[in-house]
């Protein structure tokens, strides 16, 4: 899994890419908590890269997700598709985190 | 198609199964699709095994057993010799719509079933038999429940 960051202003851009399963989801937790403790607040993961994703990679944002609401901060979504929007779907993530295509229209948006 | 694979049960081996699997399921004629979604129930269970089938300082081992049948079907039993469980007993989170209302717990159970076609548990002597029955091998990612 390959995880990119940028910045756009003050929101963080993290775009994920590979597959998020048992072995790597830990990976992403990591670089949120490491972000989230240099105080960002902001975020959007754009998963339009990523191929897979287990429970392990949703309980993953879900507890960072957890923790920025506390913070009243907030982590958005982008580029869901293909096998990973069906686990998002039946899951019913897709109604709790907000989504977006794409990371040029979540921007255009904030 | 006819293939058995078994490792201990640690999650660094989680990727040769899927992996054994994967190679097998594209002969098979299914779907990029359909074969994330098989990947994924497989996943769940195998991890459920690694984590949770073997008491803390003991290891045992995870299997599956692929083979189609002459309808067509491919049936994949996942094994295991640890304490008796049944993962189709655990219940399923609750699918509340807020981010702090929701529980980490029960998504693979969830994601599962809804992967499957047919899924059927059974204790045959001191083996955990999970089985996992697949029909649509097409582009419709989620099975009819």
């Amino acid at each position: 899994m390959e995880i990119n960051t940028r910045r756009e202003k003050d929101i963080v851009i993290i775009s994920v890419k590979g597959r998020m399963g048992e072995v790597s989801a830990p990976e992403f937790e990591k670089r949120m908590n490491e972000l989230m403790n240099d105080g960002e607040t902001k975020f959007l993961i754009d998963l339009k890269g990523l191929e897979y994703i287990s429970s392990a990679g949703l309980r993953g944002l879900l507890t960072v997700a957890k923790i920025l609401k506390e913070r009243n901060g907030w982590i958005f979504l982008s580029g869901l598709k293909g096998a990973v929007k069906d686990v998002f779907e039946v899951s019913q993530f897709i109604s709790i985190f907000r989504t977006f295509e794409t990371v040029e229209s979540a921007l255009s948006e904030m | 198609m006819i293939g058995n694979i078994k490792y201990p049960a640690k999650i660094e081996y989680l990727e040769n199964i899927l992996q054994f699997f994967r190679s097998c399921a594209r002969n098979e004629g299914f779907s990029k699709r359909r074969i994330s979604n098989i990947e994924l129930a497989l996943e769940e269970a195998l991890a459920n095994i690694c984590h949770h089938a073997y008491t803390v300082g003991t290891c045992g081992d995870m299997e599956i057993q692929c083979r189609t049948d002459d309808n067509k079907r491919l049936i994949i039993d996942i094994i295991d010799t640890g304490k008796p469980y049944n993962i189709l007993s655990a219940s399923e989170p609750e699918l509340a719509a807020d981010i702090s209302k929701r529980d980490l717990g029960g998504l693979g159970v969830l994601l599962i079933r809804s992967m499957v076609d047919d899924i059927h548990y059974c204790r045959r002597g001191n083996e955990n038999v999970l089985t996992f029955v697949f029909i649509d091998r097409g582009d419709f990612a989620i099975a009819p429940s």
